[in-house]
């Protein structure tokens, strides 16, 4: 995804954190932390250190942004992550190739 | 004379393509109700959703519904034996039936709120995508 951006201005992903607790229990912590920070440019980066296993700090807030995700990721039925939701409507699991992104995003 | 010949020539030809279609992809075309009740007798309220060539040859890929959950059933060319169960492409470890289902249940893209999603790329671009994910 970060490659495709980085090649089109065309494309757009919004990331919605859904911690899986039952497997990632730092998760959670990890996901408030992030969604606590408001410019979006330093949450990206909260984001890449988290996925490199860097500590990004305890929640500076209160918020229920995480909880709503989960709670809206269990109405989807989605249990893995990254899960995209394509702008049909449909589901995909894991992390797409450069081309087979775009094919999915361009179909009807 | 000439006629009986053509016709057992065609007879012949008529056997040969069956029995060569059997053993390669499945080319018949099932109509939905025969499908579904077919497999009625398995699952007395299914729906037939779709019908497709399964990835393997011989078997027909039947999109099912019943009491509201979809699933897939495999189905073979003399529509006697159903498989239930995961077609798995080994070299790519893909479970190519889990694949073709999660693709069929849409969600509302409109109806997710985006307001609190980290946006990666130019956020008034055209196409756009949600994704779900795990920081760790």
């Amino acid at each position: 995804m970060k490659q495709l951006v980085a090649e089109s201005k065309d494309y757009v992903f919004f990331l919605k954190l859904m911690p899986i607790i039952q497997i990632h229990p730092d998760a959670y912590k990890k996901a408030k932390a992030i969604a606590c920070e408001k410019s979006n440019e330093k949450a990206l980066g909260m984001l890449e250190d988290a996925y490199a296993g860097k500590d990004v700090g305890e929640p500076a807030c209160e918020t229920a942004v995480i909880d709503d995700n989960i709670a809206l990721g269990k109405k989807l039925d989605i249990t893995g992550t990254p899960t995209i939701i394509l702008p049909n409507g449909r589901k995909t699991t894991g992390a797409p190739s450069v081309d087979d992104l775009k094919a999915m995003m361009n179909l009807k | 004379m000439i006629r009986k010949i053509l016709i057992a020539l065609c007879a012949v030809a008529v056997i040969l393509a069956a029995s060569i279609a059997a053993q390669a992809e499945d080319t018949s075309s099932p109509s939905r109700q025969d499908v579904e009740k077919l497999l009625s007798i398995l699952y007395p309220d299914v729906k037939v959703i779709a019908i497709a060539p399964a990835m393997v040859g011989g078997l027909k890929e039947v999109i099912i519904e019943v009491k509201g959950e979809k699933g897939i059933v495999y189905l073979d060319y003399a529509r006697q034996k159903a498989i239930f169960g995961s077609l798995v492409d080994i070299r790519t470890r893909t479970n190519l039936t889990k694949r073709t289902l999660d693709s069929l249940a849409t969600v509302d893209f409109a109806s997710i709120p985006l307001a609190d999603a980290i946006v990666l790329g130019n956020p008034t671009a055209r196409n756009r995508a949600i994704v779900f994910d795990d920081p760790d």
